[in-house]
């Protein structure tokens, strides 16, 4: 699937102790990672991709787990790039 | 409210500032225990319900010891002091992660049949479990992270307001004491990572500790009792009650042969 998948669990499994979750684990799951750390992954993903993340697309589906923020950057990168041609 | 017994030591008392004796509403207590994870003997496993025995499976196969001991500690620690407080037997005690948003089973817990407010944190290396009678709680405490780029993560974090006290200068430890005090209002109203924290406005560091203005809740503010807790100087934490009357924190360590023997 996406292109971005493997930078994604890169970053998480640094911020996660090495620990390496699963494509479609939920991250936020009883306390597997906390929310200093998702807070962290907005701004990861915004730096990283240039991406402003706002208003709705702070939704919490959009970062739940590795795949859903993998599957937030391939949409917003390909549809500014739709955009841009 | 006193646990039936005194075993685990109290090490500290503090204060909300507001609680101020006003007749007809004294102070109620909320009280926060430390522990650190321990490994769990067997027979106190059995506390576990079947979600919990899953991940903990799942931790040791991974061989991740860390996040085993964790959970499992937080998971006795929370059950062996609703048990002490409602005098309901500890292996009786059932909790619901249910998640208001979406019905998964991560949500802030909540014992059924029981008349008593729970709330767990927990880093690496130390587990919070906040209990009290007085209303929704909420606790957090965070691992001080020196290296943060906190000035970036207060973007996310502070309202307008707050951006207008919050310095370039300002260590990394008063980013972690609005970070905690945040985060502990939205575990007490359930609303978690749903409510961005930058709707929420603080009183300046240095004032009594007081939610000024929360957009999304217009009510909270007048009943969110927010304390700051002292887990030492590695970590910064805080509690909120949510109550119509002023709370009174009570700060306490368990001991591991507690935890493990009982």
């Amino acid at each position: 699937m996406s292109e971005y998948l493997e930078e994604v669990h890169e970053f998480v499994a640094q911020h996660a102790g090495g620990q390496r979750f699963a494509d479609d684990e939920d991250m936020f799951a009883a306390g597997r990672i906390n929310s200093l750390f998702a807070v962290q992954l907005v701004m990861w993903v915004e730096r990283t991709y240039g991406i402003a993340v706002q208003g709705e697309d702070l939704d919490i589906a959009n970062f739940r787990t590795v795949a859903d923020v993998a599957r937030f950057v391939e949409t917003r990168l390909g549809t500014d790039a739709a955009v841009a041609s | 409210m006193t646990p039936r017994s005194a075993e685990p030591v109290p090490r500290q008392t503090t204060f909300d500032p507001s609680s101020a004796a006003v007749p007809g509403r004294e102070p109620v207590d909320c009280d926060v225990w430390w522990a650190a994870p321990v490994t769990v003997p067997a027979h106190r496993l059995a506390l576990l319900d079947p979600a919990e025995r899953q991940r903990y499976a799942r931790h040791e196969a991974d061989g991740n010891h860390g996040a085993r001991d964790r959970h499992a500690t937080a998971a006795v620690l929370l059950r062996t002091l609703a048990a002490r407080y409602t005098g309901c037997p500890a292996d009786r005690v059932r909790v619901d992660r249910t998640c208001p948003g979406c019905g998964q089973p991560h949500g802030k817990p909540r014992l059924p049949g029981l008349d008593l407010h729970v709330s767990l944190s927990h880093t690496d290396d130390l587990i919070a479990v906040a209990v009290t009678r007085a209303g929704p709680v909420g606790v957090d405490v965070e691992r001080i992270d020196r290296g943060l780029d906190h000035r970036a993560l207060a973007r996310y974090a502070l309202s307008d307001e707050e951006t207008a006290w919050f310095r370039e200068t300002e260590p990394v430890t008063g980013f972690y004491l609005v970070w905690t005090r945040k985060e502990s209002i939205l575990k007490a109203t359930g609303d978690g990572l749903r409510v961005p924290m930058a709707t929420l406005t603080l009183s300046a560091p240095g004032l009594p500790v007081r939610l000024l203005d929360a957009t999304a809740h217009p009510g909270l503010p007048a009943r969110a009792r927010t304390t700051d807790l002292r887990p030492g100087p590695d970590h910064a934490a805080a509690v909120t009650v949510l109550a119509d009357r002023p709370v009174r924190i009570r700060e306490s360590d368990v001991r591991a042969d507690w935890l493990v023997r009982e």
